[in-house]
């Protein structure tokens, strides 16, 4: 009697144990969607090599749909089948487009760029793609940078060459500043004035006078360093400085894999950290150079 | 006591030549920002533009005084206006009011082919001639005026006020300017204006020639 009612305990716990697993089954399948309508859609690309069947369809992060099939065309090209879930179809309109990412780290992935509201699109539609290479984008973004920092090197050389120059301007100015010092330092009637001997006021004048060329010199320098070498060496700054933000915010992706990566991955952290040094160097560089191309004239927008 | 007031004249005469940081330095910065956003726009370097137009956004919401934002979102405005892009100055219709200044006003105005209200005395002096036969309504002398704007930029926005009432010749002057100073995103949108103003059919495969060797990355 006792071996009976164990028979029949076992057989309860053995059926709500598979009632449960199938109930726990179907409500996790339904909760990833299993059971969904799917919608599929497909786009059109010169080659599978990127994509695989799987591979995750996402919005905003979010997976919505997956690959499901990759067929070489007669023409050579390659269909590729994708579905959506139902409750994400929204997302599918004639305003959507793709783009297929590859991230420096981390698997490859497709992003739907869309905003709902804008109706559905019907299912079997084709969809524009866009393909993204962010290594080979970094690579081909340090290039102009490796460039540009050639193109600084040669602007330093022209600033020295001019500023060497026995004939350049700030070369002038200093001779001319050598010669207004002697000149106070040996001629003391400067000084009679300022101690009251009014005879020596023509000899102040031409000290003035002196001055004004001095002044002169100067303004002729900065104007010459201003237009010719000061500006186009700003805009080589602001060109780098445009482009390392940008390889900024390409490693502000990477941030959460850096990290989950751990003490290991140190190389891309400094990396990273040299970047952003790098653009507070161009920042600071920046507002020195609009510092010195001021102009009491431009304080206003000149309008266009 | 000689060489004492020796050094302090020394140091007078040259720190009188030394440079000075001004108070309102966000001002300068600013207008800087813009300039550097015009060319980079109508040069068609994009990204920089756009980090140009926020830094000069950015430095001029330093103060209470508004008219240097307005005047950045008119530039804007009237930039955008230039290369052919649709844009009702909104931003600045928003803070107009606000602003109370008859230069920018009239100049909104002005962006706005609003000629009833349009007074040229307050637009500056460039634009005056061009606007006076805006506002009569005499198109022929507008064109004539048009085409004596000599700043490339200011050419390019009364050629699109100008609308249909544009000739050829108008059209091609502007181009020679615009293209001097290698604003190609103004080369661009002139070519079209010009193949779309063209009725020989050679004339329009040259141009369309032109824009595909200029826009081909």
């Amino acid at each position: 009697m006792q071996y009976s009612r164990m028979k029949t305990a076992v057989g309860i716990f053995v059926i709500v144990f598979f009632v449960s697993l199938i109930g726990a089954t179907y409500l996790l399948l339904d909760a990833k969607g299993f059971f969904q309508k799917r919608y599929s859609y497909y786009f059109i690309t010169d080659t599978a090599s990127s994509f695989t069947i799987g591979m995750p369809v996402k919005f905003s992060g979010f997976a919505i749909g997956s690959i499901d099939k990759i067929e070489l065309l007669d023409d050579g090209h390659v269909k590729t089948i994708f579905s959506i879930t139902e409750q994400n179809r929204k997302w599918i309109n004639k305003y959507t487009y793709l783009l297929l990412k590859k991230p420096l780290l981390g698997s490859p992935h497709i992003e739907v760029l869309a905003s709902s509201g804008n109706g559905f699109l019907k299912p079997g539609s084709k969809l524009p793609i866009i393909i993204t290479d962010d290594i080979n984008d970094l690579v081909t973004k340090f290039e102009p940078v490796v460039d540009k920092l050639l193109n600084i090197i040669k602007n330093i050389e022209t600033i020295t060459n001019n500023m060497a120059s026995e004939d350049s301007p700030l070369n002038k100015t200093m001779r001319n500043i050598e010669t207004f010092s002697d000149k106070l330092a040996n001629d003391d009637s400067l000084l009679t004035t300022v101690t009251g001997d009014k005879k020596a006021a023509k000899n102040v004048l031409a000290s003035l006078e002196k001055i004004d060329s001095i002044l002169q010199d100067i303004s002729k320098t900065t104007k010459t360093l201003q237009g010719d070498l000061v500006r186009p060496t700003s805009q080589t700054i602001k060109e780098l400085h445009a482009i390392l933000v940008d390889v900024h915010e390409k490693f502000k992706t990477l941030q959460p894999l850096v990290k989950s990566l751990g003490e290991s991955d140190k190389s891309v952290k400094k990396l990273q950290q040299s970047v952003q040094a790098t653009i507070e160097k161009t920042d600071k560089l920046m507002e020195k150079i609009d510092s010195i191309l001021i102009d009491e004239k431009n304080k206003e927008v000149q309008l266009p | 006591m000689k060489k004492a007031l020796f050094w302090v004249l020394i140091l007078v005469v040259f720190g009188g030549c030394s440079f000075k940081t001004e108070p309102n330095l966000w001002q300068y910065k600013s207008a800087l920002a813009f300039e550097s956003y015009k060319n980079d726009f109508l040069r068609g370097e994009d990204a920089l533009a756009k980090s140009e137009y926020e830094r000069a956004l950015d430095l001029a919401k330093s103060s209470d005084d508004l008219r240097q934002l307005g005047a950045i979102y008119l530039g804007k405005c009237a930039l955008d206006l230039a290369v052919g892009i649709k844009n009702e100055c909104k931003e600045y219709a928003q803070i107009d009011e606000l602003i109370g200044c008859k230069k920018l006003h009239n100049y909104f105005l002005f962006l706005r082919n609003d000629t009833k209200a349009l007074q040229p005395a307050y637009l500056p002096s460039r634009y005056r001639r061009f606007a006076k036969a805006l506002v009569q309504g005499d198109y022929e002398a507008a064109k004539r005026a048009q085409i004596d704007i000599e700043d490339p930029a200011s050419a390019m926005i009364a050629l699109e006020l100008l609308r249909t009432h544009a000739s050829k010749r108008n059209i091609e002057v502007t181009l020679k300017k615009v293209s001097f100073y290698g604003y190609k995103k103004g080369v661009v949108h002139l070519l079209e204006k010009l193949k779309n103003k063209t009725n020989d059919i050679q004339e329009k495969k040259r141009l369309e020639k032109k824009i595909t060797i200029l826009t081909k990355e």
